[in-house]
């Protein structure tokens, strides 16, 4: 099924290895100034009055608060906005309350950052406290204090989805299984943190703006709208980026903030974050916990799901919505024919950083209940949770396959692809058996599945521009960014591919709003769907504008030619004296082919009419468990994906394998925990963990590839394929480890992360079963 | 986040080093290797006014074994401890625990007095210390004394340390050849502090077991210990741990309850016990 | 504070406040930004730097106690335009993708190579590199670059 793999090392590695990469940090600036933020050390207050006197007498150059931000109350500009939002936006800066810990309150520029800090912690804020509200059910008590005007019992939003008549399919349900899941709170861990250096030219009347970002143009409309600057006079770079993974996919008051400091003082500033802020201020995620029912018939074929998702979406709606609410409640039927389900999605305030996305961004949160629940729903039934999937699975014969739930605006749909087949590839790959080991020292071995679907690409289009130089060389302008998944390298190749040219030729560059007038970027596994359609658009018309030339040139047919490596030849094989330089400089003004274009170049803008492809995965994950301690090692792990057509499968794998390990490390060990007053306990990386390399296992990949047409090139998202069935891949595991007891788990598997304790919690109700038999 | 402003001084000399911290007093603050201080300066959690840096004092990283004892000097890193031929041959417990320590970035720096000093219940070279009976040698201005390592740490974070005092050596008494020894424990990942540690060593009837990461300070079980030990099966051992361990006031955090922790003590100590008693 | 230190073999005199950390010198006032920091409290292993040969985390040295000292960055890696082995084992191995936490690993493994003491298995492998944050990679491929050249 497979075709020859296709591998290019990439193209970005030797700037990143030799040190001469520009990240934010690395950009320094004649005359640049540094600013830290004051922000909140207590999660719920009234601000009664904010005295910088102090700081500017010994030496700021400027303290900024809401009060000298003239469009602090100017709305945000935002991509998308779900329907049952009841406001609660956050300004630039507070203006009498502040709302969660590490809330920006003030802004402090000095010389460098050292001083900055010096000062800021003259900045006397005198906070009024109001009780803080630690969780949504407390929240959503009688008589609690409300975040936001009009979030009715601290309810930020609230909606449902339906498809059948849930209630009666469930009633009617041969079998029906009911738990409770916990998703906990965490967060991206970029490892370069936010940042920017803005630069405002009064001169020139331009604001240039380097940034750690992953949406260069919605930042650029955000900056351009609130700081009266026209769009064009506004420039924002982001040429290295320190991993995105969902935290950067948005524009935050930081820039806004430190851009309009820069105009006030005539001076750049720059504004990194450092990775405390980073811990409380950049958006957290996850957070979800879901009430979960499923019906079926005495076969095993499900009839129906209900569900209850209550999202901690934290003190403000911040400006991404309640997008991973909305992702989580489409997907949460997963890769099955279910024909009733109804799910009802509540997202509710508390004294918390706000939430946004994470790679998966909802999906990761949907799939771990309802495949932790399939496999306790197989294990009632007496059935192999192999055979509930397959029973269950879309299958190809019944695409395309619409399950009636509606993502970010756009009907779930899935196009192509054989989903059965995949988990039967892993289960077959793999290893996997449903018998359990135990060792000599008493650990018990045990694999554990979980299958995925991933819904990539999502916001509809994307552009890029190719142009041919005068000595035959390419560069490739795109509209994206990149924050490492190897666009430079694979928008090459799709180029070379298309066009002609050597992939040596070829030159990409993007994450700079002047290259194109707008563009998206990369979130939502959409490098490849979008951007690369796009650079393919482009090739092909590129290519059809040189045949056409060089037909003339040639006083050929254009379809009898055809280009390689940079040169015209005949389809019939042979190979002429024009070349891609000879064609640009014809084209050129003054040359015998110009037509009143200014160069040899097309641009394209790729847009879908099924914005969104789906892919599936399956994860089989062997554990050894101590059952005396609940801690555990994952010593084997398969990852089965879709990638569709991989245009570079180094590349392919390295988001697979890399999504895996991000998503085995926050099922083990990330977790932002908070105490009962809203302070952030986990605050450094010494305590909100990430996977090293000792606890990671080996992954394992089997790929199959079923070619899409949702896109021309044929491509699936693979940016979060690797991540979204590992949890529950794990906690599978860990309960057959357990002797797959007729345990309701709640609390310690069915909580993620999956921390020792939990299990060992776990393992503990397991033998207290078996005691009772 | 950055440091908030400080002076730093470089004795060249123990002498020198001593009258700037007799000087300096509660302002002062020594910086060995920095991997435990630095980071709550980063975070201005602690502002000395002056730092006095033993980087460049001679005569305080040396590994030395002499009268029946290991003496370690105060400023022995991490890294060296590891690449010792004495301590293993001396102290094949304290080599067994090493490897549990930190990274190699920090093992580079980190030193076996600044470990001691900084006094974190969790930490692997105060367990081992306190395990091994070891005596610290803490010097002022106005002399020396001796410290057990038994009965320096007071508290999490918080040792008898005099504020113008500083460990200039650690003196292990070697252990025999026959010893048999065990390190044991439970972190959340590899190289962070232990949930719960466990160290154990038997020189003919002689036991000790020691542990980390339960109460706020390490310590040595009272009831597994010495001769007691003779002629009792592992399940009595066991009994008599679980027994102590209800009169111990157990420390819980974010990644361990006190329960758990007390739980984990228990798994432990008997895996140590199988590896040191049995034949 | 007066000090001074080579950097790469390159002589460099500062005159800097001692809260200046060694990361930041190297970063801000050296100019050499190959050097990443991403925690500043000696936890993710980016500002990983070789000090007499040793590696040390750069956010937890103050510049001035570098007095004297031999450091090398990332930078020195690559002689005369080529790649270093490690390197060029990372390029061949896809053992990066955003490149942030690159510079660190590196220098960790420069250090261990010149002693002759690179991991030759994947579980040394995996343990040498737990001072290490990756975010993007999940560390596989850089397991398979340093046992490419150790071996």
């Amino acid at each position: 099924m497979t075709a020859a793999k296709s591998v290019q090392l990439r193209r970005e590695d030797e700037r990143l290895l030799t040190g001469k990469a520009r990240f934010v940090d690395n950009i320094h600036l004649d005359r640049m100034v540094h600013g830290v933020f004051v922000r909140s050390p207590v999660a719920h207050a009234m601000i009664g009055s904010i005295d910088a006197s102090k700081a500017l007498e010994a030496g700021a150059l400027c303290v900024l608060t809401a009060r000298d931000l003239p469009f602090n109350d100017r709305p945000w500009v935002v991509r998308y906005w779900h329907h049952s939002i009841r406001g609660g936006m956050p300004t630039f800066l507070p203006v009498d309350r502040v709302r969660y810990v590490g809330e920006p309150v003030a802004f402090v520029v000095a010389a460098n950052r050292y001083v900055a800090e010096d000062l800021a912690a003259l900045v006397e804020v005198d906070y009024q406290p109001l009780p803080p509200i630690a969780t949504p059910e407390d929240a959503m008590k009688e008589g609690v204090v409300r975040l936001h005007p009009d979030w009715e019992n601290n309810v930020a939003a609230t909606y449902s989805q339906a498809n059948g008549d849930a209630k009666s399919a469930m009633k009617e349900a041969g079998h029906r299984i009911r738990r409770r899941f916990s998703f906990g709170r965490q967060t991206p861990i970029t490892m370069e943190t936010r940042g920017i250096v803005a630069d405002f030219d009064a001169t020139r009347g331009t604001l240039t703006a380097w940034m750690s970002t992953q949406a260069h143009y919605n930042v650029r409309q955000n900056l351009s709208t609130l700081l009266d600057v026209p769009e064009y006079q506004v420039r924002v770079i982001a040429e290295d980026v320190g991993g995105g993974f969902g935290a950067k996919s948005r524009t935050y008051p930081e820039e806004i903030v430190a851009s309009h400091a820069s105009r006030l003082l005539g001076r750049p500033v720059k504004w990194i974050e450092d990775r405390f802020e980073n811990l409380q201020a950049t958006t957290h995620s996850r957070a979800i916990d879901v009430d979960l029912e499923l019906g079926c018939d005495g076969e095993g074929h499900l009839t129906a799901l209900k569900a209850v998702l209550t999202l901690d979406v934290g003190a403000y709606v911040f400006t991404s919505g309640v997008t991973t609410s909305e992702v989580a409640c489409a997907h949460m039927c997963n890769g099955y024919r279910i024909p009733n389900f109804e799910v009802v999605v509540r997202c509710v305030g508390t004294n918390k950083t706000p939430i946004a996305t994470y790679r998966g961004a909802g999906q990761p949160e949907a799939c771990f209940p309802t495949e932790c629940l399939m496999d306790a729903l197989a294990n009632e039934l007496g059935l192999s949770p192999v055979e509930l999937r397959r029973r269950n699975l879309v299958r190809p014969r019944d695409m395309p396959y619409e399950p009636g739930s509606l993502m970010v605006g756009t009907r779930v749909h899935f196009e192509s692809g054989d989903f059965p087949a995949m988990l039967d590839l892993v289960v077959a790959e793999s290893g996997y058996t449903e018998e359990r080991e135990v060792t000599a020292e008493g650990e018990h071995c045990a694999w554990g599945l979980a299958c995925g679907i991933e819904g990539g690409g999502v916001v509809n289009f994307e552009t890029a521009l190719v142009r041919v130089d005068l000595s035959g060389n390419v560069t490739i302008f795109s509209g994206m960014t990149t924050q490492g998944q190897g666009q430079v390298t694979a928008y090459a190749q799709v180029c070379a591919e298309t066009l002609g040219v050597e992939f040596d030729r070829i030159t990409v560059f993007m994450g700079d709003t002047q290259l194109m007038a707008f563009g998206r970027g990369a979130f939502a596994s959409r490098g490849a769907i979008f951007g690369g359609n796009s650079v393919l658009g482009a090739s092909q018309e590129l290519r059809r504008k040189i045949l056409e030339y060089a037909a003339i040139l040639l006083q050929e047919k254009p379809a009898d030619l055809t280009i390689r490596n940079g040169r015209i030849w005949t389809v019939a094989g042979r190979e002429t004296d024009i070349d891609l330089a000879r064609i640009a400089q014809s084209v050129l003004p003054g040359g015998p082919l110009h037509a009143g274009e200014q160069a040899l170049e097309a641009q394209f803008l790729y847009k879908a009419d099924r914005p969104v492809t789906y892919g599936m995965s399956a994860h089989a994950a062997k554990v050894k468990l101590d059952p005396r301690t609940g801690f555990f090692e994952i010593v084997d792990y398969m990852v089965g994906h879709d990638a569709g057509r991989a245009i570079n499968h180094m590349i392919v794998e390295g988001q697979i394998v890399g999504g895996a390990a991000d998503g085995i490390g926050g099922a083990l060990f990330s977790e932002l925990i908070y105490d009962e007053e809203g302070q952030l306990l986990t605050g450094s990386l010494a305590d909100y963990l990430v996977a090293t390399a000792p606890e990671l296992p080996r992954i394992r990949l089997a790929e199959m590839e079923t070619v899409p047409g949702t896109n021309p090139l044929g491509v699936r998202g693979i940016g979060e394929g690797g991540l979204i069935p590992a949890a529950p891949a794990i906690a599978n595991a860990l309960a057959r480890a357990m002797g797959s007891p007729d345990v309701n788990f709640e609390g310690s598997l069915y909580k993620v992360p999956l921390k020792q304790e939990r299990v060992f919690q776990a393992c503990r109700l397991a033998e207290r079963q078996k005691a009772r038999g | 986040m950055k440091p908030a402003p400080f002076t730093l001084v470089r004795p060249q000399s123990l002498e020198e080093a001593l009258s700037l911290l007799a000087e300096h007093g509660e302002e002062g603050k020594i910086i060995a290797g920095g991997q435990s201080l630095v980071p709550v300066m980063n975070l201005r959690m602690a502002q000395p006014e002056i730092l006095i840096d033993l980087n460049r004092v001679d005569g305080l990283a040396g590994i030395a074994f002499e009268g029946g004892r290991l003496r370690l000097g105060g400023m022995v890193r991490q890294a060296a401890l590891i690449e010792s031929a004495l301590v293993r041959l001396h102290a094949p417990l304290l080599a067994k625990a090493l490897p549990n320590i930190g990274h190699v970035q920090t093992r580079s720096r980190g030193t076996i007095g600044g470990s001691l000093a900084h006094a974190d219940p969790s930490a692997e070279l105060p367990l081992v210390m306190v395990a091994l009976d070891a005596e610290l040698v803490l010097a002022s201005a106005a002399g020396r004394r001796i410290v057990p390592a038994r009965g320096f740490f007071l508290d999490a974070m918080e040792t008898v340390l005099q504020p113008d005092e500083m460990i200039v050596e650690i003196s292990v008494p070697a252990s025999p050849p026959d010893t048999r020894c065990c390190f044991r424990e439970l972190a959340r990942r590899r190289g962070d502090f232990a949930i719960v540690a466990v160290a154990a060593q038997r020189t003919g009837e002689q036991l000790v077991v020691a542990l980390g990461g339960v109460e706020t300070v390490p310590f040595v079980s009272t009831r597994l210990n010495g001769e007691t030990v003779r002629g009792r099966s592992r399940d009595e051992l066991g009994a008599m741990f679980a027994e102590e361990m209800t009169g111990r006031h157990v420390m819980g955090d974010l990644h361990a309850s006190a329960d758990y922790r007390a739980h984990l003590a228990g798994v432990l100590v008997e895996e140590c016990l199988r590896e040191v008693l049995e034949p | 504070m007066r000090f001074s230190c080579r950097i790469n073999g390159v002589a460099y005199e500062g005159d800097v406040e001692p809260r200046l950390l060694l990361a930041d010198f190297i970063r801000h006032e050296a100019r050499l930004t190959g050097t990443n920091v991403g925690c500043e409290m000696g936890v993710c292993g980016a500002c990983t730097v070789m000090a007499d040969g040793e590696p040390v985390r750069s956010c937890l040295m103050f510049a001035v106690q570098a007095d004297g000292m031999d450091i090398r960055t990332v930078e020195s890696l690559a002689e005369n335009g080529s790649l270093s082995p490690m390197q060029e084992s990372f390029h061949k191995h896809h053992a990066l993708q955003c490149g942030f936490c690159s510079p660190g690993f590196l220098m960790t493994l420069e250090s261990l190579a010149r002693k002759g003491a690179l991991p030759k298995d994947e579980e040394d492998a995996r343990e040498v590199l737990s001072g290490n944050i990756c975010r993007c990679t999940g560390y596989q491929n850089i397991v398979d670059a340093v046992l490419a050249v150790s071996r």
